[in-house]
């Protein structure tokens, strides 16, 4: 039984995973809680929705263009709102109520759109699933769970390996050394977004086929990317795949005692232990209060 | 008499020794300046003594109090005021509550004393006004008293964050170059300031780039290089000092 | 004229909401996405009392904004700590949290299907049944708020809640002890908080989580930033402008599920443009940078 409840925190796991890595590549260079990429991941899913469920295109076409879509939506919000203000130099606290607000219209623009009852990415009957060690799985958690990690990978190799990456690196560890040695910030902002969105969006997609939409599915995955990349270390990149995996075992094993509907509690009762205990994270630099 | 005393202050960074076994008291009522390269400890010096930064280990008396990595509230309460070299002030705030943020132990702070204010509170706000006044006249601000802080000019802005300093009723002062880019005329001001302000019996810290000033104001002259204390003495003994000269002057970006 | 009445209540009722917000997060610069916490806990512990315990409307009036500020305890005992950042992802935390105790702890709360018949308050045998005299309790209690929040904002007090917005490191170098004002603040806030959720369970008499969401909060703040934020008649005029506009839509005849979606996203499209255009709001001195 307890096999079960591992497999299904690994799969919800990889999906925060994805958008905790999502959202901690944008985190290192703009250095703000961006909590519209809530619903960047719910737009990576309706997206998906009408193109693979209204439009009937092939599934693989479908979540590419997912990703695609979220990418420039993540591009968007950056050019739009975050970029003019953060030439006026605004601080941390308007930079954030400002990605509530944008959270709050996407989501209620989905609403509009698609109604607010639940829609699926499902494009057949569920599948018998296979067992191994005494869980069953489906085929199309086994996609899931492939494609995420293959997805977190990929990502991990390219910001350690291509030169892109390093500059990725440079920015976000000294934006002004990185201006001076010719890599331009606003540029790597706008890949960190376009890379960190796709994840998002791909995120998304996964979770439609899994389980079902909603208009309002992205704001409990924020907050759990952003408590998963806390809980692994703020803006490490390793970190928020741990913190992501984290988060996805220990509610699932954790409901394995309590009722289901616990789950987001369980999240929130880590996140304040960790708060109190490891404000850093697993493999995080010390995050508290700098001092001038 | 002392009022300072710092005993072997250990502090690092990711392994780099920032202040490195560091000793020194200062005597109440002289102005001591702290000189040393960029990188050399200083502000974090200042960052521990006024307890924004955690000291490894060591230990710190303010008159035999001891300050050790204390709240940064206590040690101000206990009179240690400072200032930052960028300069903190509160920017939305007047010139004229700026000052009056500086009194300590005012009982309109305090909650419950707020809600239901006694006469101790106007007493405390009567006494903080007149503080305030004196301080932003003694620096000569007190006809901007009504401007934002973030509208006072650069040299304004090092003047008030000195008045407020003062107005906290400190007796140790530790100024972080309290006349770093302002205009000669108001460097002139500043320094005279200090010397007034010895002479009313406050204790100054200060550190300082510029060697004339260094010169002509120290009591006594502490200098600082890789963390450690190299020097301590006379401004006369330290210009002849060859280590001095070795560590800070020899690279010529010390004297002007 | 009934109606009127009705939505001056309901003004009422958020603008102890704003005014509390806007001393945490305009006074303080304290950013709390979380402010529906307190006002369902207040709603929460007050229905409770009265229908399971049978105690008097008024004990669960006190107990609700009580047990509201020991949320408010609890969650900034860990953030305080840290960076603001933190503190808003705790508050938005403490948002889900309350919102998912009053939807899932069923034998407690009912669910989903609420808390029905809720007795109103009533005062030496003379019952607040109408609209107006509860109208009347509500603005008592509107002018008790703004009677205590405005003394904590004005004088010695306010002026060093301004200097921790402005600047923690600068007010704790001159003594001040910023985590205690932050903590004070807050706590008086989740009090007020739960009093205006107190209010508002006793005067609808029926509360379920979906008036608890985290949208709620999302129109608290956006009553403070409009109305403007360390501006007390700010709060106020947020309030009663965020409350009639929304009936205003509703005279257009819109179905509810074009309606309220169209009205969050308005709210969100205005947050947006406020922090980029003017982030003092409409009557406020703080531009928030």
């Amino acid at each position: 039984m307890i096999q079960q409840f591992i497999l299904n925190g690994l799969i919800a796991g990889g999906i925060y995973a994805l958008v905790a890595l999502g959202f901690t590549v944008i985190f290192r260079t703009v250095k703000f809680f961006h909590l519209a990429h809530g619903v960047v991941y719910t737009t990576g899913a309706y997206i998906g929705y009408t193109l693979a469920i209204q439009l009937k295109l092939p599934i693989v076409i479908a979540f590419l263009f997912a990703m695609l879509s979220a990418a420039i939506l993540g591009i968007l919000i950056d050019r739009i709102v975050y970029r003019p203000l953060r030439k006026k130099k605004a601080s941390n606290l308007i930079l954030l109520l400002a990605s509530f607000g944008i959270f709050i219209f996407v989501q209620n623009l989905i609403q509009l759109i698609y109604g607010a009852q639940i829609l699926s990415l499902r494009t057949g009957p569920v599948k018998e699933g296979y067992e191994i060690f005494s869980a069953i799985i489906t085929p199309i958690q086994i996609i899931i769970l492939v494609t995420s990690f293959v997805l977190m990978i990929t990502l991990w190799i390219f910001i350690r390996k291509t030169k892109l990456g390093k500059a990725m690196r440079a920015v976000s560890d000294d934006p002004m050394a990185a201006n001076i040695v010719g890599i331009n910030p606003e540029r790597i902002i706008m890949i960190s977004f376009a890379l960190g969105s796709a994840l998002a969006g791909a995120a998304g997609f996964l979770i439609g086929m899994e389980t079902n939409l909603e208009p309002t599915m992205g704001f409990n995955i924020i907050l759990k990317a952003i408590i998963a990349s806390i809980v692994g270390g703020v803006g490490s990149i390793p970190g928020a795949m741990l913190g992501g995996l984290f988060i996805g075992l220990s509610e699932n094993i954790g409901i394995a005692w309590l009722p289901s509907a616990w789950k987001d509690v369980i999240v929130f009762v880590i996140l304040i232990i960790f708060l109190l205990i490891r404000p850093q994270g697993f493999l995080g630099i010390k995050t508290k209060k700098e001092n001038s | 008499m002392e009022l300072l005393k710092i005993e072997h202050i250990k502090k690092s960074f990711d392994g780099l020794k920032v202040v490195d076994d560091l000793s020194f008291t200062l005597e109440k009522g002289k102005i001591t300046s702290l000189i040393g390269p960029n990188g050399a400890g200083k502000t974090t010096l200042f960052n521990i003594l006024s307890g924004l930064c955690k000291a490894d280990s060591g230990d710190i008396y303010f008159n035999s109090n001891s300050i050790f990595n204390k709240s940064p509230y206590y040690i101000a309460n206990l009179g240690i005021g400072r200032t930052f070299q960028n300069i903190k002030l509160f920017p939305q705030i007047s010139v004229w509550d700026n000052v009056l943020l500086a009194s300590q132990n005012h009982s309109g702070e305090h909650f419950i004393k707020t809600l239901l204010p006694t006469k101790q509170v106007h007493e405390d706000e009567k006494n903080a006004e007149e503080k305030a006044m004196e301080c932003l006249e003694f620096v000569g601000l007190f006809n901007k008293k009504e401007y934002f802080a973030e509208n006072l000019s650069y040299g304004q802005k090092k003047l008030l964050g000195l008045a407020i300093t003062l107005a906290t009723g400190a007796d140790l002062l530790l100024l972080d170059e309290p006349t770093a880019g302002v205009y000669p005329e108001t460097r002139k001001k500043i320094l005279e300031l200090l010397g007034q302000l010895r002479d009313q019996g406050k204790t100054i810290l200060f550190i300082e780039h510029d060697m004339k000033i260094v010169m002509d104001i120290s009591d006594i002259v502490i200098v600082m290089n890789y963390g450690k204390k190299i020097v301590e003495g006379s401004p006369e003994n330290v210009k002849n000092n060859q280590d001095v000269k070795d560590a800070y002057l020899g690279r010529g970006n010390g004297s002007s | 004229m009934e109606y009127i009445l009705h939505i001056l209540v309901i003004c009422g009722i958020y603008s102890i909401l704003a005014l509390s917000l806007n001393l945490i997060l305009g006074y303080t610069g304290l950013v709390n996405l979380g402010h529906v916490a307190f006002y369902a806990t207040g709603a929460y512990i007050s229905a409770l009392l009265t229908l399971q315990a049978g105690l008097s409307p008024w004990i669960g009036l006190l107990a609700g904004g009580l047990g509201a500020a020991l949320i408010g305890i609890v969650v900034t005992l860990p953030a305080l700590r840290l960076k603001s950042d933190y503190l808003a992802l705790a508050t938005l935390g403490a948002g889900i949290i309350v919102y998912q105790v009053s939807k899932n702890w069923t034998s407690l709360t009912r669910g989903p299907m609420g808390l029905p018949g809720i007795p109103g308050f009533s005062i030496f045998g003379i019952a607040f049944d109408s609209t107006w005299s509860y109208l009347i309790l509500v603005i008592v209690f509107v002018l008790i708020t703004l009677f205590i929040i405005n003394r904590l904002v004005t004088g010695a007090y306010g002026r060093v809640l301004k200097s921790i917005r402005e600047d923690e490191v600068a007010s704790s170098v001159l003594g001040k002890n910023v985590n205690k004002y932050k903590f004070q603040v807050f706590i008086t806030g989740a009090f007020f908080a739960g009093l205006a959720g107190s209010l508002y369970a006793h005067y609808i008499t029926f509360i379920d989580p979906s008036s608890f969401t985290i949208m709620e909060s999302m129109t608290i703040i956006l009553m403070v930033i409009f109305g403007g934020m360390a501006s007390i008649k700010g709060s106020v005029a947020g309030a009663v402008i965020l409350v009639v506009i929304p009936e205003m839509l509703r005279f257009l005849g819109m179905p509810s599920s074009i309606a309220a979606p169209l009205r969050q996203m308005i709210y969100g499209l205005l947050l947006v443009i406020l922090m980029m255009k003017r982030p003092q709001g409409l009557f406020g001195k703080f531009r928030f940078t």
